[in-house]
């Protein structure tokens, strides 16, 4: 499976992905540069056997809005094409954002309500596993990822969020380490407590929460990111 | 011709705006409470050239639209003028 890591000014995550995928998993890894006008070959002839990582960071300084400009960049153009062919993304944090302001997945990520950056560890509820990312989780399974944002807050309106609802687009929820959704265990005030969604075909996910940071037994024994990672290696 | 774009950019009406709230706050630990509902936005100045006014007007729609803002979460209005070249 090819995996690609897009590089956006600023982007600074890009990194720790490239290690997970390439170094623990042995995928075949690219960086891709958000200024290229095309995918390589190893994305478009065989779309639904590669992944594209939008990765965290503060692509263009987060200048006029957190995502904004970098949802402009030529290469989007391409990576909407990848996603209408079945190729699988994963916007992970700012590249959550960057999906949102492309129009790939709906709402919108705006500020902590909390007007602070978060930077800690929170508990996830897997609210669907059927999907490419999150099939080697079980549904309702509480797993525990780091966050560090402070324009985290997912918004979206209610018909919208009804539509979310009915189309089983929820990945995770923010909950506490009981798997209890409540505004307690709410770190950035995000509607219905929402931590990921996946687009209408469940081929785009977006998440602000860091996998990637999760992924290899370094310092801590848990690492449930590596799972969404494996997940994406091994669905058809 | 050459248009100057004056753009002001302001989150919807039932959109937290955290600044806004922020200033509000500091506010009131002066126990000052005269002033109330401040919303911080954006002012945004840009050129334009077009052949005449309404292109311009049609050009300033189209930037602030699909760049400037936001249309889930943000409203615009602008002053657009002549540039005297």
């Amino acid at each position: 499976m090819a995996f690609g890591v897009v590089q956006f000014p600023g982007t600074n995550c890009d990194h720790d992905c490239f290690h997970v995928v390439h170094d623990v998993l042995e995928q075949e890894t690219f960086f891709l540069w958000h200024g290229d006008h095309a995918l390589p070959s190893e994305f478009t002839n065989n779309p639904e056997k590669s992944v594209i990582i939008l990765p965290g960071g503060f692509s263009y300084g987060d200048y006029l809005r957190c995502g904004s400009l970098a949802s402009h960049s030529p290469l989007i153009k391409n990576i909407k094409e990848f996603a209408g062919s079945g190729g699988r993304i994963i916007g992970i944090c700012n590249g959550f954002q960057i999906l949102a302001e492309a129009g790939m997945l709906p709402g919108t990520l705006i500020m902590n309500t909390t007007l602070r950056f978060i930077c800690k560890n929170v508990y996830l509820k897997v609210i669907n596993n059927d999907s490419p990312f999150t099939s080697k989780y079980q549904i309702n399974e509480v797993i525990n990822m780091p966050i560090a944002h402070k324009e985290g807050s997912f918004y979206i309106e209610d018909e919208g969020l009804e539509r979310l609802r009915e189309n089983g687009q929820i990945a995770f929820h923010y909950c506490n380490v009981n798997g209890e959704v409540s505004p307690e265990s709410n770190p950035n005030g995000s509607v219905d407590n929402i931590a990921g969604i996946f687009n209408k075909d469940k081929n785009v996910l977006g998440m602000m929460p860091h996998p990637e940071r999760l992924s290899e037994k370094l310092f801590i024994d848990r690492i449930d990111g590596i799972l969404l990672f494996k997940s994406l290696v091994t669905t058809k | 011709m050459n248009f100057k774009v004056k753009a002001y950019i302001t989150y919807k009406d039932g959109i937290l705006e955290p600044q806004g709230k922020a200033i509000e706050h500091s506010l009131s630990l002066l126990d000052i409470k005269e002033y109330s509902k401040f919303r911080v936005g954006k002012y945004i100045t840009l050129n334009v050239t077009s052949n005449d006014e309404k292109e311009a007007r049609e050009k300033a729609d189209y930037i602030c639209n699909e760049f400037l803002i936001n249309p889930n979460i943000e409203t615009f209005e602008y002053k657009i003028e002549q540039v005297k070249e």
